[in-house]
């Protein structure tokens, strides 16, 4: 059974490279490069210690360690529950992870992750819907960084930017909509601005 | 309604708008947040700052902070995450002044807390808070203004959506926090613009004086 400590070892489940299509002619050039090589935690498989690899890991079981890939890509899919440090280049999560997540490319939380710890990427991607709690680190700011929108495409923004993220919503109030339909306004509001009056700023001493 | 307009045909006006989350009125609303504009002005040219929101993740808001932070924290200090209390959600916040917190957002925060937790919440946001540090809020104006938790994302660093909250996250709300009380409270952060937003809802930004 699975012993605390001890590196575990996973099983690579390399996938199968699309055969050329019939009568075309493959140089040395166009072949496929070596197939991608995933390994994979099933859902029923519990490990208790740390996991080191070499390749590309899909976690859908239970983790309490430390995962370490450092050149590769991990996923931790949506029956994934990880309560570790994870180190990779790239990190997916779909599921529940409690630690901290340490990327050299990029993080991606996906809408239905659930994730509990900080944050190190250059790179990081918060889909709507996502839960986190934690601090979210980006290193160098001159890095770039996006948010996707429900319907996958990056955003780009500014402070100077005024204009919401595309993210499509029920029930939001159009630009030139009156606002006075949907909130509790005093007799006689309209237009957009939801704002009624202005109170001087007041110090407190 | 006058003869007058009765006259030139205009409509006569609708009934009085439902507040949120009552029966016939919206689950959600965006509006201008005149406090939130001038909140993030202070930010245009930065990209280094580290900023605090107190509540739950929200991808909207996140593509703001991104463009002027390098460090973005959620708190989401009233979900359920397995712990005790709301405190321990900001137990891991540093305490190092060289990782202090530049911008913090509390929305629908301190109504949800009881007096003492108030007290006890502005201490911890001063112990974590930069020298300058700036304080946006918004509270609400009386218990009208929504029957239960309200998500506030930022829709633009000048425009918010909100919405009513899952059923019973975060527990009911504290007493209501009167705008004279709220000065005293936030000290040592000093309110310097306030605002009344639609809804029954204010809007105030202040300001770290603790060096003063």
């Amino acid at each position: 059974m699975w012993k605390k400590d001890e590196p575990e070892k996973v099983s690579p489940e390399p996938r199968p490279a699309s055969p050329p299509p019939p009568g075309s002619r493959m140089d040395e050039s166009r072949k496929p490069a070596s197939p991608v090589e995933q390994a994979a935690i099933g859902r029923s498989i519990r490990i208790q210690g740390d996991v080191t690899g070499d390749e590309d890991l899909l976690i859908q079981g239970t983790i309490d360690g430390s995962v370490t890939l450092e050149a590769h890509a991990l996923t931790v899919g949506p029956d994934g529950d990880v309560r570790a440090d994870i180190r990779a280049r790239v990190v997916t999560v779909q599921g529940r992870v409690k630690g901290n997540l340490n990327a050299e490319e990029q993080v991606i939380l996906q809408a239905s992750s659930r994730v509990q710890g900080d944050i190190s990427a250059p790179r990081v991607v918060l889909e709507d819907g996502a839960r986190f709690r934690g601090e979210i680190d980006m290193g160098d700011p001159d890095e770039g960084l996006s948010v996707r929108s429900e319907d996958g495409a990056d955003e780009k923004g500014g402070p100077e930017s005024s204009g919401r993220p595309k993210t499509s919503r029920a029930g939001v109030l159009a630009e030139g909509e009156t606002a006075g339909t949907a909130t509790k306004g005093a007799p006689g509001d309209s237009g957009t601005a939801s704002v009624k009056d202005r109170i001087p700023a007041k110090t407190g001493s | 309604m006058s003869w007058l307009s009765l006259l030139r045909g205009e409509a006569p006006p609708g009934p009085a708008p439902s507040p949120i989350g009552e029966a016939g009125g919206p689950r959600e609303v965006e509006g201008a947040a005149p406090g939130a504009g001038l909140f993030f002005s202070s930010c245009l040219g930065r990209s280094d700052l580290a900023v605090l929101d107190l509540g739950p993740s929200s991808a909207m808001s996140f593509g703001i902070y991104r463009t002027m932070a390098r460090r973005i924290r959620f708190a989401d200090l009233f979900s359920d995450w397995g712990e005790e209390g709301w405190a321990e959600a900001l137990r891991t916040v540093p305490r190092d002044p060289s990782r202090a917190v530049d911008r913090i957002l509390a929305w629908d925060t301190l109504d949800r807390l009881s007096p003492e937790g108030r007290h006890r919440l502005i201490r911890i946001l001063s112990q974590v808070a930069a020298p300058d540090a700036r304080l946006h809020m918004v509270i609400r104006g009386s218990r009208e203004a929504a029957p239960g938790a309200l998500r506030f994302q930022l829709a633009g660093t000048d425009r918010m959506v909100y919405e009513l909250g899952e059923k019973g996250a975060g527990g009911g709300l504290g007493p209501p926090l009167l705008p004279a009380e709220l000065h005293t409270l936030l000290l040592p952060f000093q309110v310097e613009n306030a605002f009344t937003l639609r809804g029954d809802l204010r809007e105030y930004v202040a300001v770290w004086r603790g060096g003063d």
